[in-house]
C-alpha cells in the first residue's frame, strides 16, 4: 500500500513538474531591431534607475566587434564587464565615446536633480522610450537576409554601405596590418550535413585574434577540442556569438554549406 | 682640484649612464608615471602578428606582459576603473602569446 | 502487476483530466484565440482557425520565415507590428497578392465603423459566424484519416487538392535544401509499439529549423529523453500534435512499429 502510495505520489509529481518546464517548445523569436539585445542591470536598479537596453544593431553598424571587445574590454556576456556609472564617467566601457563630446553623454552624479531624459535612452528596460535611431529607417538600404536582424552585415561592408571603424583614438593601438590564417574543413557529426568550411578571414576582419583565442577555442591543433551543436546551442564555442548577436543558429546552410562529395 | 673632482664626477655619472643604458630591460624595471602605457601599446599592438614570431620572440612579449600586469596592479586611477580596463585588455594580450607560444612549441 | 496497472491507470487519469481527452473535432483543431492586447484595446480577442492557412501555406513559412512562435500568446503580436509588415502584417497589409488575390489589411490606428466590420474579420471571439470561408464547403472533398473525421493533410496534398506556398517575396530567402535525414524507429518503453518517425514527412512542410534547436535540441537521436507526459503537455511532438496537427489520441498513427 504504501509503495503504490508513494508511486502515485512521484507520478503526480513527475507530471506537475515537467508541466512548468519550458524545453520542447517553440518560443517567441526576437524580432530583426530586438535581436542582439542585451539587458544589463549590475547596478542600475540599485541606483534607481532602470536597467541598461543595449541593442547591437546599431553599434554593429559603425564599429568592429574588436573594438568594444578588445580595445574597450567589454566582456561578451550581459553583467560580466561590471560597468559602473564611475567607469562611465572616466572615460571607460561606455565613456569612451559616451563622453558628452563623441556621443551623448553617459552617467552624471547628479543625475537625480535633473531630468532623467538623457538617462533613459540607455536605461529603459521597461519604460517607453523613442529611441532616436529607428531601425527600419537606419537599415533600410542594407542587403537583407533571414532570421537575425534580417541584415547581412558582411555584404553590406563589402558594398560600402557600412563603414565599420576598427581604431579609437585614444584608445586603440595603432597596429599593422592583420596576417590572416586559413580556411579550413570542419567536419559535420551528422551524417549528411553538409560540412563547415571556417573562414578566419571573415572573422577576424571583425574580431582580430585575441577576441576568440584562446578564451573561446582554446584548442591549440584543430581536432584536439571536440565539441557539437549542443555546446554551441549552449553559447560555448560559436554559439558565444551566433547565439545572440551575429546571424543565429537557427540559419544552418549558413555554415555547413560544403556538400559532402 | 674642486675642478678636476667635478669633471670627475660628471664623467661618473656620464658612464654610469652609458652603463645603464646598454641592460634597458633589467628585471627591475620601473616604469614612470605614463610609459607603462606605451610599453602597454608597443607589446600589445602585435597581436595581429602573433603567428609569425619566433618561440625566442613570443617568449619575451609574455614576459613583458608579465611585467606590465605587476605594474598595472600598483595602478590605481578613479576609483579603479583604468586596472579593470587595461588588466582585462592585458589579460587578453598576453593569453594570445601564450596560445600562439603553445602552438609554436607543439609545432616542433 | 497491480502496481503497472495502478501506474497506467494513473497515467491515464491525469492525461483525461488535463486535457479532457478525445479527438477534437476538426472544424476546432487548430483554433487559437489571441488576446495580448485586443480586450486592453476595446477589441475582441483574435480567433485563429489555422485550417484555412494551413491549406495554402506550408508550416515553415509563417513559424520560420515570419517568426511565430507556438504557443499561443507567447508572440506578442501587437497592431503596431502587424502595421509596422510583421506577423500578420506580413501578408495582411492590403497590398500582397496570393494567387491571384489581395489580402486584406490588418490592423490600423483609426478606423470607421465600416472599415471596423474588417477588423471583425479576425478580432471574433464571440461572433464567428462572419467568415469567409467555412469550413464545412473549403474542406468538403478533403480526404480523411481511417474514421473519417479529421482531414488528411497529407494525402490532400499528395492528391493535388492543396498546393502549399513554401515562398513569400521580400520575407523568404532562397537556400538550397539540407538533405532530409533517414527515417527512423523510437524505443518505446512501455507497453505501446515504437515510433517509426518520418523526417521525410516532417521535413516537407516545416523544413528543419521549425523543429531544431528549439524543439529538438539536439540533433543526435537519442540525446534528449522524453515521455508521453511532455507529449500531453505541448512539448516536443506535442508542439504540433495537440493543438494542429492531427492529435496525439490517434495513437496507432505514430505507434505503428509492429510489434513482433
Amino acid at each position: 500500500m504504501k509503495k503504490t502510495l508513494f508511486l502515485a505520489v512521484l507520478s503526480v509529481i513527475v507530471f506537475l513538474g515537467v508541466a512548468l518546464a519550458e524545453t520542447g517548445v517553440k518560443k517567441r523569436r526576437p524580432l530583426p531591431f530586438e535581436y542582439g539585445r542585451v539587458v544589463i542591470n549590475n547596478y542600475s536598479e540599485r541606483a534607481r534607475l532602470a536597467p541598461v537596453v543595449f541593442d547591437h544593431w546599431l553599434h554593429r553598424m559603425n564599429f568592429t566587434c574588436r573594438v568594444c571587445h578588445v580595445d574597450i574590454g567589454f566582456a561578451m556576456e550581459a553583467g560580466a564587464t561590471d560597468i559602473r556609472a564611475v567607469d562611465n564617467m572616466s572615460a571607460y566601457y561606455c565613456g569612451t565615446c559616451h563622453d558628452g563630446k563623441k556621443a551623448f553623454s553617459s552617467c552624471e552624479l547628479d543625475f537625480g536633480l535633473k531630468s532623467t531624459e538623457t538617462c533613459d535612452r540607455c536605461h529603459s528596460l521597461g519604460k517607453k522610450v523613442e529611441r532616436k535611431f529607428d531601425f527600419a529607417e537606419t537599415t533600410r538600404g542594407l542587403p537583407k537576409e533571414r532570421f537575425g536582424n534580417g541584415i547581412d552585415w558582411e555584404r553590406a561592408e563589402d558594398e560600402g554601405k557600412i563603414t565599420p571603424s576598427d581604431y579609437i583614438e585614444g584608445v586603440s593601438i595603432k597596429r599593422d596590418q592583420l596576417v590572416v590564417q586559413k580556411d579550413f574543413l570542419l567536419d559535420a557529426k551528422v551524417e549528411g550535413m553538409p560540412e563547415i568550411i571556417f573562414s578566419h578571414k571573415k572573422h577576424t576582419v571583425w574580431n582580430g585574434c585575441e577576441l576568440c583565442h584562446p578564451e573561446i577555442f582554446i584548442g591549440i591543433k584543430r581536432g584536439t577540442t571536440k565539441y557539437s551543436m549542443v555546446d554551441i546551442y549552449e553559447g560555448r564555442f560559436c554559439g558565444a556569438c551566433h547565439g545572440s548577436v551575429a546571424f543565429p543558429l537557427l540559419d544552418c546552410q549558413r555554415c555547413h554549406t560544403q556538400k559532402v562529395q | 682640484m674642486k675642478k678636476i673632482i667635478f669633471f670627475a664626477l660628471i664623467g661618473v655619472c656620464g658612464l654610469g649612464m652609458l652603463a645603464g643604458s646598454m641592460f634597458p630591460d633589467s628585471p627591475g624595471t620601473v616604469f614612470a608615471a605614463d610609459d607603462w602605457k606605451q610599453e602597454f601599446a608597443e607589446v600589445c599592438g602585435k597581436t595581429q602578428n602573433a603567428m609569425e614570431f619566433t618561440p625566442e620572440e613570443l617568449r619575451s612579449l609574455v614576459d613583458r606582459c608579465t611585467r606590465l600586469e605587476k605594474r598595472l596592479d600598483e595602478l590605481n586611477g578613479p576609483q579603479g576603473s583604468e586596472r579593470k580596463v587595461y588588466a582585462t585588455r592585458l589579460k587578453m594580450c598576453k593569453e594570445l602569446y601564450i596560445y600562439t607560444l603553445e602552438y609554436r612549441e607543439k609545432e616542433k | 502487476m497491480a502496481k503497472i496497472l495502478f501506474a497506467a491507470v494513473l497515467f491515464c487519469l491525469l492525461t483525461a483530466v488535463s486535457f479532457a481527452g478525445k479527438i477534437p473535432d476538426p472544424e476546432e483543431l487548430g483554433k487559437v484565440v489571441l488576446n495580448n492586447t485586443s480586450s486592453r484595446a476595446g477589441m475582441a480577442p483574435v480567433v485563429f482557425d489555422h485550417w484555412l492557412h494551413r491549406a495554402k501555406f506550408t508550416c515553415r513559412l509563417c513559424h520560420v520565415d515570419i517568426g511565430f512562435a507556438m504557443q499561443r500568446g507567447e508572440t506578442g503580436i501587437t497592431a503596431d507590428f502587424n502595421m509596422q509588415g510583421l506577423y500578420c502584417g506580413s501578408c495582411h497589409d492590403g497590398k500582397r497578392e496570393i494567387a491571384e488575390k489581395t489580402i486584406f489589411a490588418s490592423c490600423a490606428e483609426k478606423a470607421t465603423a465600416e472599415e471596423r466590420k474588417q477588423c471583425a474579420r479576425c478580432h471574433s471571439r464571440g461572433a464567428e459566424g462572419q467568415r469567409e470561408y467555412q469550413f464545412d464547403t473549403f474542406t468538403g472533398n478533403f480526404p480523411r484519416l481511417p474514421g473519417g473525421v479529421s482531414i488528411d493533410w497529407e494525402k490532400a496534398e499528395e492528391e493535388g487538392i492543396i498546393k502549399l506556398i513554401d515562398f513569400l517575396p521580400g520575407i523568404s530567402f532562397h537556400r538550397d535544401p539540407l538533405k532530409a535525414q533517414e527515417d527512423f524507429s523510437i524505443d518505446v518503453t512501455t507497453w505501446a509499439s515504437d515510433v517509426i518517425f518520418s523526417h521525410r514527412k516532417h521535413a516537407v512542410w516545416n523544413g528543419c529549423e521549425l523543429c531544431h534547436p528549439e524543439i529538438f535540441p539536439s540533433s543526435k537521436k537519442g540525446t534528449i529523453q522524453y515521455s508521453m507526459f511532455q507529449i500531453m503537455r505541448g512539448e516536443y511532438c506535442g508542439a504540433c500534435h495537440i493543438n494542429v496537427a492531427f492529435s496525439v489520441w490517434i495513437c496507432n498513427k505514430c505507434h505503428t512499429k509492429p510489434v513482433r
